[in-house]
C-alpha cells in the first residue's frame, strides 16, 4: 500500500510499504477514505518530537471502511463506517475505566519509554514518537487500529466524511479544552492561536455560553475565520496582546485563557521569545512556552488555563509566583477523545455545528508531502489539509 | 506539484499577501547577526584573531553589541529595511577597522582575505536590503476569505449557548440521538 512516512526533519515521502495485518483478536484493519494533517503533526515534521523513526508512517487523523475485523471484535463488522480517535484505549483499565482515555495504561506497548520520559506512561498513539507506543499512523491507504472494539466511533449514513473526520481529534479537543474551563454565563474566554484546534476551541466556549470569545493570532485569514465563529480578534503583530485583553475585560483580564498552540510560539515580538529560539537553537529548552507565560500573566485570578496545545519536554521561565498567587488552574493533556465523540458526534448529526468549515485544501495523499510544507508556512490560506488516499 | 488542490466552496481568492521575495534571507541574516554579535562578546579576542581585526576586545564587545541590536531588530520589527540598511552600515564600519589595520598587521594577505570576505557579507546585505520591501508594502491581507466559515447554522450570537439547552435539532440531516456507536 501507500503512505507518508518520516524519514528526518522537514522530510515525509509517499512510500510503498506492507500492507497491514491483524495482529490481535480485537485489532480492525480500516481502508482509509479520509485523512487530514494535524497541528501536532508538524512538531515531527519540525524535528521536535523526540523518539521518530525513519519509515514511520504518520498520521492520526483519519476515517475509513472496515475492511476485516479480528476475532474477538464484537463491535465492528466488515463495512462499517468508523472515526478512529487518535488515543488508543484498552477500555479495561483503571484510567479508561475513569474516562481518562488518553492516559490508557496499556496502549503504550513501549511503555518503557514513556515512564522514563514523562514519569508514567501515557496511551499509545497513531502515527507519532516511539514515546506513545510508535504506531503506524493513519496517512496511508489501510491502517491496523488495536483494540478497535473501544474507542472507533461508527458514524451513520447521511453525513459525510468532511462532517465527522475531526471527530477523530481536532474537534474533541478543541471541546474539552473549552469544556475543561468551566465556562460561566459572564466568562470572557481567550484563545491563542486560531489554527484548526483554535478554531474549534472559539466555537465550542461559544456553545458552552461564553459571553465573550477573543483569539489571538497574526495570521490574516485565520482570523477571518475566527471572527466567523464569533470570537474578537488580536493581530498580536499589530497589537498589543496584554492592553487589547485588559481593554476588553475592563482590566480584569480573561477567565479563562486557552492555549492552542504550544511548543512552538511563532510570535516574535517580544524578549522572551528571542531568548527561547535562542536556546532551543542550543537544545537547552524543548520547547517554546510563550503563550504559556502570556496566559499566566494575563488571566484574571482565579481563573483557568486550559492547554490543548502540545509540549514535549522542558521550558524555562515560567512565571509560576503569578499561577500560585492568582489561584489559577492549570487544565491541560491529550484529548480524551472517547469522553466526548458520541456527544460530538450527535451535536454534528443535530446541525448545532458543521466541523468541515475549517477545510481549506483536499488533496491526494500522493501530496501530502508537499502540503507539509504549505500547511507549515501557512502558504496559499492554508488552514486544515484533508487527503484522500 | 501535480495537486489537485480543491478548495472550500465557502473560499474565494484575493491577491497574494506580499510578503516580500527577501523576507526569508533577512531572517536568516538576523539570525547571523546575533550568533556573530554573541561570538563577539564571548570571545573577542579569538574573532578579532580570525577576522584580522586590531585586538582590541572591547571595541570587539561593542561590535557584537551593534551585532545583536541589529539582528534583534530585523527579527522582531514590522519593517525589518531600516535594520537591513544598518546591516550595510555596519558592514562599511567593519571594513574601515580591519582596512585601517593593513599596514601594521604582520600578514596583509590575511588581511586582505578579511576584507574580501567583509565585501562578500555587505554585497549580500545590501542585496536583502534593497529586495525588502517597507513597512506599507508587506500590510498583511488574507491570502482568501473565509469570513463566511462558521460551521454553525445560525449566527454566532444565537448559537451562543446551545450545548446548554436541551437537545436541540437545528437541521435534519440523520435520524435523531438513538442508535450512534
Amino acid at each position: 500500500m501507500k503512505a507518508l512516512c518520516w524519514h528526518g526533519k522537514h522530510d515525509i515521502r509517499y512510500e510503498t510499504v506492507p500492507d497491514p495485518v491483524i495482529e490481535h483478536p480485537r485489532d480492525a484493519i480500516i481502508k482509509t477514505t479520509c485523512c487530514a494533517i494535524c497541528g501536532s503533526d508538524l512538531h515531527f515534521y519540525d524535528g521536535f518530537v523526540p523518539g521518530m523513526k525513519s519509515g514511520d508512517i504518520v498520521g492520526h487523523e483519519f476515517m475509513g471502511e472496515v475492511v476485516e475485523v479480528g476475532a474477538e471484535n464484537t463491535k465492528l463488522r466488515v463495512g462499517d463506517r468508523v472515526v478512529v480517535p487518535f488515543t488508543i484505549c484498552c477500555g479495561d483499565c483503571d484510567q479508561c475505566r475513569r474516562g481518562n482515555w488518553s492516559v490508557c495504561e496499556r496502549t503504550n506497548r513501549k511503555k518503557d519509554l514513556g515512564d522514563l520520559m514523562f514519569g508514567h506512561t501515557t496511551a499509545g498513539l497513531f502515527g507519532y514518537t516511539h514515546l506513545t507506543g510508535g504506531y503506524a499512523g493513519g496517512q496511508a491507504e489501510y491502517v491496523r487500529v488495536p483494540y478497535a472494539d473501544v474507542a472507533p466511533v461508527k458514524i451513520p449514513d447521511g453525513l459525510t466524511d468532511e462532517q465527522v473526520l475531526f471527530l477523530g481529534d481536532i474537534f474533541p479537543t478543541g471541546w474539552q479544552a473549552a469544556a475543561q474551563c468551566d465556562i460561566q454565563p459572564t466568562d470572557t474566554v481567550a484563545v491563542w492561536g486560531a489554527g484548526p484546534v483554535g478554531q474549534f476551541a472559539i466555537r465550542s466556549a461559544v456553545m458552552l455560553g461564553a459571553e465573550q470569545v477573543v483569539c489571538i493570532d497574526n495570521v490574516p485569514e485565520r482570523l477571518d475565520m475566527a471572527r466567523a465563529g464569533g470570537a474578537i480578534t488580536i493581530d498580536f503583530d499589530s497589537e498589543s496582546v496584554l492592553e487589547r485583553l485588559q481593554e476588553l475585560t475592563a482590566g480584569k483580564g480573561p477567565d479563562k485563557c486557552i492555549d492552542a498552540v504550544g511548543m512552538e510560539s511563532h510570535s516574535l515580538r517580544s524578549i522572551d521569545s528571542m531568548i527561547d529560539r535562542v536556546k532551543q537553537s542550543v537544545m537547552i529548552e524543548s520547547d517554546r512556552p510563550h503563550v504559556l507565560r502570556e496566559m499566566m500573566y494575563v488571566c484574571r485570578p482565579a481563573g483557568v488555563l486550559s492547554v490543548p496545545g502540545v509540549y514535549g519536554g522542558l521550558v524555562d521561565k515560567i512565571p509560576f509566583g503569578a499561577v500560585m498567587n492568582k489561584g489559577l488552574t492549570i487544565k491541560t493533556g491529550q484529548t480524551h477523545v472517547k469522553r466526548w465523540t458520541d456527544d460530538l458526534l450527535q451535536r454534528i448529526a443535530d446541525g448545532q455545528i458543521d466541523p468541515s468549515f475549517v477545510i481549506t485544501h483536499t488533496v491526494g495523499l500522493e501530496d501530502g508531502p508537499d502540503m507539509y510544507k504549505t500547511f507549515r508556512d501557512k502558504e496559499d490560506g492554508c488552514i486544515k489539509v484533508v487527503m484522500k488516499p | 506539484m501535480n495537486t489537485v488542490t480543491t478548495l472550500h466552496p465557502m473560499s474565494r481568492a484575493l491577491p497574494s499577501r506580499p510578503l516580500g521575495p527577501m523576507r526569508s534571507p533577512a531572517r536568516a541574516l538576523g539570525w547571523f547577526s546575533i550568533g556573530l554579535g554573541l561570538a563577539e562578546l564571548a570571545m573577542p579576542r579569538t574573532v578579532a584573531r580570525a577576522a584580522a581585526m586590531p585586538n582590541l576586545p572591547r571595541l570587539t564587545r561593542a561590535y557584537g553589541l551593534r551585532e545583536i541590536g541589529t539582528g534583534i531588530g530585523i527579527l522582531t520589527s514590522k519593517d525589518p529595511s531600516p535594520w537591513l540598511w544598518g546591516r550595510v552600515a555596519g558592514d562599511a564600519l567593519d571594513i574601515a577597522t580591519v582596512g585601517a589595520g593593513i599596514f601594521s598587521q604582520r600578514r596583509p594577505a590575511r588581511t586582505l582575505a578579511s576584507i574580501a570576505m567583509l565585501l562578500g557579507v555587505a554585497y549580500l546585505d545590501l542585496k536583502v536590503a534593497e529586495g525588502a520591501p517597507p513597512a506599507k508594502k508587506m500590510a498583511k491581507r488574507s491570502l482568501r476569505d473565509y469570513s463566511a466559515r462558521s460551521g454553525f447554522p445560525k449566527s454566532a450570537a444565537e448559537m451562543r449557548g446551545v450545548a446548554l439547552r436541551p437537545s436541540e435539532r437545528l437541521t435534519s440531516t440523520v435520524e435523531p440521538r438513538q442508535g450512534f456507536g
